[in-house]
């Protein structure tokens, strides 16, 4: 199989990839040696993939940083001490790397939701599938939390707002789409009546902005909200290419709590 | 002092007021019958300026979310959400905002952050953010410990191995250490830092210095720009004598949850 029948993954899920999406290092004409699944391509998940014999890596952000979306172009950053040091790795290794991002969003949502054991979301009329509200009974923030953290993968979380409040509307957003950077991320569910914000990542300015309207959030960390669905994608691609080795790559929160 | 004086601070600093600062929202003409300065201009904010009986918000971050550097748009925010709510407070209480934000940055946040940390006599490369800090040999995770003892404040994010020697820091204070931020965390790299004290951050950021084989302590957003807003306070009482300036520090807004680190819910905030 050449990695640019991965393609073909696309077509059977009819996945439509956005411009930011695709084969971004590497030839798309490589024979797959195996396929390693990730969140991002740091150092650790490359020297995975070339340890597991994967020359083919399927991230769902980017190797580059600073990341596309701050305005940051590549080519400013092919000196510097992250990008360079990442680029050399996925080269040495003759690494292709495929970045589907936006295009999975649906899969990353549902996965996460299931995880969670929330039930089938309501959708507006009209309105943003990835914005869906999550009916549940009636239970203090703090035990969300608590399934929260049973559930994934029982890291330190952050928590704001008041954690004994019961609340029945759930508003969920994986990755970062709760950080300021995405105008659009949280404001909508805040708006549409959720109670309680469960959030893969966000920064200050977003929890201030639900404590103001007295909703409380729980983050539950970027990488750790994209696992479910990124183990489920490595998956999907075994059923899809039966004898090809899949693997996936469990990026670790990378900070603690000193 | 009328309201609109307050300009005649900036002046008299030689600071110019980029497009992002100055009046945002209250009346421009009046007396000011007290200025509170804060770090952001949230409900709890605007209700202790006006419980303190003032009714000039000097504030160093936006009214608005989402803000304007995620993309936000003032203009779409009018018809519900944050923004509305806390204009209509802002305009319920009698309050006038003026925002201080990258003038501030050079006058004052940065350097009071590196004193609140203890840090002096800066190498300074650039513009003057560009700058790193040598310091006697200490682990990151002392260094850590240290952080949080000098700024009081509970446990925070570390990314690193805590047993690394740190010698040299850097401080990419407030929000510059964001993933949305495109250069300052390269730049900052170029110095070679052994370790980045942050301001806030995110995943991507701590992953990018845990490649270049750099350590990141955060601090806050609000917890390391809070010093430099406390002496802007003191400054500008120092420049109106006479006009009561009440300082308001904004809580860190998010705590710890961790079944296993002792408590349920453990306030990690100043």
């Amino acid at each position: 199989m050449q990695a640019r029948e991965i393609l073909g993954f696309c077509d059977v899920h009819g996945l439509a990839l956005g411009s930011h999406e695709g084969f971004r290092v590497g030839s798309p004409d490589v024979e797959v040696t195996g396929i390693l699944v990730t969140w991002l391509p740091c150092r650790a998940a490359i020297a995975a993939a070339a340890a597991a014999g994967c020359n083919l890596l399927i991230a769902r952000d980017q190797f580059n940083f600073p990341p596309d979306y701050s305005g940051a172009l590549i080519d400013h950053h092919l000196s510097d001490r992250v990008t360079l040091p990442r680029l050399r790795a996925i080269l040495a290794a003759n690494i292709t790397v495929f970045r589907g991002h936006s295009s999975l969003d649906p899969l990353l949502h549902a996965a996460l939701a299931a995880k969670l054991e929330l039930p089938a979301p309501q959708i507006a009329p009209g309105g943003d599938p990835m914005r869906p509200l999550y009916p549940i009974e009636p239970v203090p923030v703090l035990s969300l939390a608590q399934r929260a953290w049973e559930r994934l993968d029982r890291g330190a979380m952050r928590v704001c707002g008041d954690m004994t409040r019961r609340v029945r509307r759930v508003g969920l957003l994986h990755g970062n789409l709760a950080c300021a950077h995405n105008p659009d991320g949280l404001l909508p569910l805040l708006e549409r009546g959720a109670d309680v914000i469960l959030a893969g990542e966000l920064d200050e300015y977003p929890m201030r902005g639900a404590t103001d309207l007295g909703i409380p959030v729980i983050e539950l960390g970027h990488a750790a909200s994209l696992a479910p669905g990124l183990r489920h994608l490595a998956d999907l691609l075994r059923s899809l290419f039966p004898g090809l080795c899949v693997e996936y790559f469990e990026p670790v929160r990378p900070w603690q709590a000193v | 002092m009328k309201i609109r004086d307050t300009a005649r601070f900036w002046e008299a600093h030689g600071l110019r007021l980029g497009s992002d600062e100055g009046f945002r929202c209250g009346p421009a003409d009046g007396k000011v019958r007290g200025v509170m300065v804060c770090w952001k201009p949230t409900f709890d904010a605007l209700d202790a300026a006006a419980a303190a009986g003032c009714n000039l918000v000097i504030t160093h971050e936006e009214l608005n979310f989402p803000p304007v550097y995620g993309g936000g748009q003032m203009e779409r925010q009018l018809t519900g959400g944050v923004t509305l709510a806390r204009i209509r407070r802002v305009l319920d209480l009698g309050l006038t905002i003026w925002r201080g934000h990258s003038s501030l940055d050079r006058l004052c946040i940065l350097d009071d952050f590196a004193s609140a940390l203890g840090l002096a006599n800066p190498t300074i490369h650039g513009d003057y953010w560009e700058r790193t800090y040598d310091i006697l040999p200490v682990t990151l995770g002392e260094l850590a410990r240290r952080v949080c003892e000098r700024l009081g404040m509970g446990p925070l994010r570390v990314a690193g191995d805590l047993a690394m020697s740190v010698r040299r820091v850097a401080l990419p204070w407030g929000g510059v250490a964001i993933s949305a931020n495109p250069h300052a965390i390269q730049d900052l790299l170029r110095y070679e830092p052994d370790a980045l004290i942050t301001g806030e951050t995110e995943e991507i950021p701590m992953l990018a210095a845990l490649d270049a084989g750099v350590g990141l302590i955060e601090t806050g957003h609000s917890e390391s720009e809070s010093p430099g807003m406390r002496r802007f306070a003191a400054l500008f009482a120092e420049f109106f004598p006479g006009v009561r300036v009440e300082f308001y520090l904004n809580p860190r807004p998010w705590s710890y949850f961790s079944p296993i680190a002792g408590a349920e819910v453990g306030d990690a905030g100043a």
